[in-house]
């Protein structure tokens, strides 16, 4: 079973390859595309920090390490991008095909929409600029950290992208979905800023309520060294990740109860 | 001369039926300022940290206020702007669809109808747009007793930096009589936009290297209108600033055109 589904996504990520590198020209343009996107990011922290000394007690480098992080974080979340279409599937009735499918919904429509070339391109721009970040300023990354703080990125995805598939699954329900879930989504643009800066009740929201800060900000802090994970830390990241889970499977099958109902 | 006057009808009639979908356009626009509000609570924390950690009350030459207002009316000016954009994908769907042919046969310039159909949309938006920073300038109290002067003004630069998106993103659409697929060229240009309009970050920040950006046509589309409703410039620069706008679209008119007469014979020799 475990094989079969691995040979699916092997298949769903050749398409997209294939798919993407068909206009050589398109090809280099999606090069040029991330790594402006990355560059201006870093010229707005350039520019600010010539105006100020620091922000949020980030100082210039520590800012570039958090927008690589974050641009790590956004290519592993682009195993998840099969979700931003998904209302318009389920308006138009096109999640018929998926269901006909013998193997697990939710996994073919994931693998149906992988932007792989872009997964690549941002795993590569975010590592490369780790890297020289880490060696030009002579940041000392202890491999425990680094171990720690990614895999507190990956739950931080998860939970992020499940509460992002649970207002999602709202489809099923309420057509225009796309709409609320922009703008609740909108405050995702906070991530590429230092939590710090926030007062204490929007940090807690930016915590447990939309986890902007569980794909950006503390993933960094635990890498740079600044933050300890403790066992605590731990349990309330699994209770965490073990709710958002129940509660994503929850609506996925009232929703495709409700959608079935319906003749869909 | 009663050619002109049946050419200029033709388009006006257009105009009379973009704004008949106002309505329609209003609505849109109404869904997107609710983003608004969001955006602006992240402007506000952000940037009075920056001011906290900054020795002066003024940065850029704006303070904490101004910045906080510049912000707001860029905000507008996107939600306004931006679907000017689709021309890119517009010109590039006809062309690959083979849809131009229909407009080809037709007695009016192709390129002039996709700018008076995005002319309705731009329109309506603005108008709710200055309604709601001068509702939201008041009640935040960041707009202090701006002149009915300078909501004209900006409002004739925000019509200018419309017609030099509609160009910058036309000659992208162009290019699909060489190009083939220029999507991704087109979230290149808005990558640029990011930067280099002063969206991110107000253009009177970049010194040094980056000074050049101000003389780009990418600068008024959203910092020069923003920055003349904020008051940033003297009334003599304001004048300098609308001839700069007017300049580039003279240029990338002329270059519009060239790059679609080139392109179109291109098409014709294909048999499109």
């Amino acid at each position: 079973m475990m094989k079969e589904y691995m040979r699916i996504f092997r298949q769903g990520v050749a398409i997209s390859y294939k798919t993407t590198t068909a206009y050589r020209f398109e090809f280099l343009m999606t090069w040029i595309h991330i790594i402006l996107n990355f560059l201006f990011i870093i010229v707005f922290w350039m520019v600010l920090s010539n105006a100020t000394e620091s922000l949020g007690e980030y100082q210039f480098h520590e800012l570039v390490v958090l927008a690589a992080i974050i641009l790590i974080g956004e290519g592993l979340s682009g195993f998840f991008f099969g979700l931003r279409d998904f209302p318009s599937l389920v308006r138009e009735g096109k999640l018929d095909r998926f269901l006909c499918l013998p193997i697990n919904t939710m996994f073919a429509v994931l693998v149906s929409q992988i932007p792989i070339v872009y997964i690549v391109q941002q795993l590569a721009v975010g590592i490369i600029t780790f890297l020289i970040v880490c060696v030009y300023y002579n940041i000392g990354i202890l491999i425990s950290n680094l171990v720690i703080g990614l895999i507190s990125l990956v739950a931080g995805i998860l939970v992020y992208q499940m509460i992002y598939a649970i207002v999602t699954f709202g489809s099923f329900w309420h057509e225009n979905i796309s709409d609320i879930r922009n703008v609740i989504f909108s405050v995702e643009q906070s991530k590429y800023y230092p939590l710090s800066i926030f007062p204490d009740a929007v940090k807690k929201v930016f915590t447990f309520i939309i986890p902007v800060s569980l794909i950006s900000y503390y993933p960094t802090k635990i890498i740079l060294g600044q933050y300890t994970v403790t066992l605590n830390d731990v349990f309330v990241l699994c209770v965490f990740v073990s709710l958002t889970f129940l509660l994503v499977r929850f609506v996925w099958k009232r929703g495709l109860r409700r959608y079935e109902a319906n003749g869909g | 001369m009663r050619q002109t006057e049946a050419d200029v009808k033709k388009y006006l009639r257009l105009l009379q039926i973009e704004f008949r979908k106002s309505r329609e356009y209003a609505l849109n626009f109404s869904a997107q300022i609710v983003y608004i509000p969001f955006q602006m609570l992240i402007y506000y924390f952000l940037w009075t940290a920056i001011y906290r950690a900054n020795y002066g009350d003024r940065l850029g030459g704006f303070t904490l206020e101004q910045i906080l207002f510049y912000y707001l009316s860029v905000l507008v000016l996107k939600i306004a702007l931006m679907p000017t954009g689709v021309i890119a994908y517009d010109i590039w769907d006809d062309i690959k669809s083979g849809g131009l042919d229909t407009y080809l046969v037709k007695p009016f310039s192709y390129l002039l109808v996709g700018f008076f159909k995005k002319i309705g949309y731009y329109i309506s938006a603005i108008v709710i747009g200055i309604l709601v920073i001068f509702a939201c300038g008041k009640i935040f109290g960041l707009e202090s007793g701006i002149p009915a002067g300078s909501w004209l003004l900006f409002l004739f630069s925000s019509f200018l930096g419309f017609s030099i998106m509609f160009l910058m993103f036309g000659i992208v659409g162009v290019l699909t009589f060489w190009l083939k697929n220029v999507l991704t060229l087109r979230d290149v240009l808005w990558n640029f936009l990011m930067l280099f309009s002063g969206e991110i970050i107000p253009l009177s920040f970049l010194g040094g290297a980056f000074a050049f950006i101000k003389y780009l046509p990418t600068a008024g589309v959203y910092y020069y209108p923003a920055a003349i409703l904020n008051g940033t410039f003297p009334g003599t620069d304001v004048a300098k600033i609308l001839f700069f706008q007017i300049g580039w679209i003279a240029v990338l008119s002329v270059l519009i055109s060239v790059l679609w007469n080139s392109g179109r014979r291109k098409y014709e020799a294909q048999g499109g």
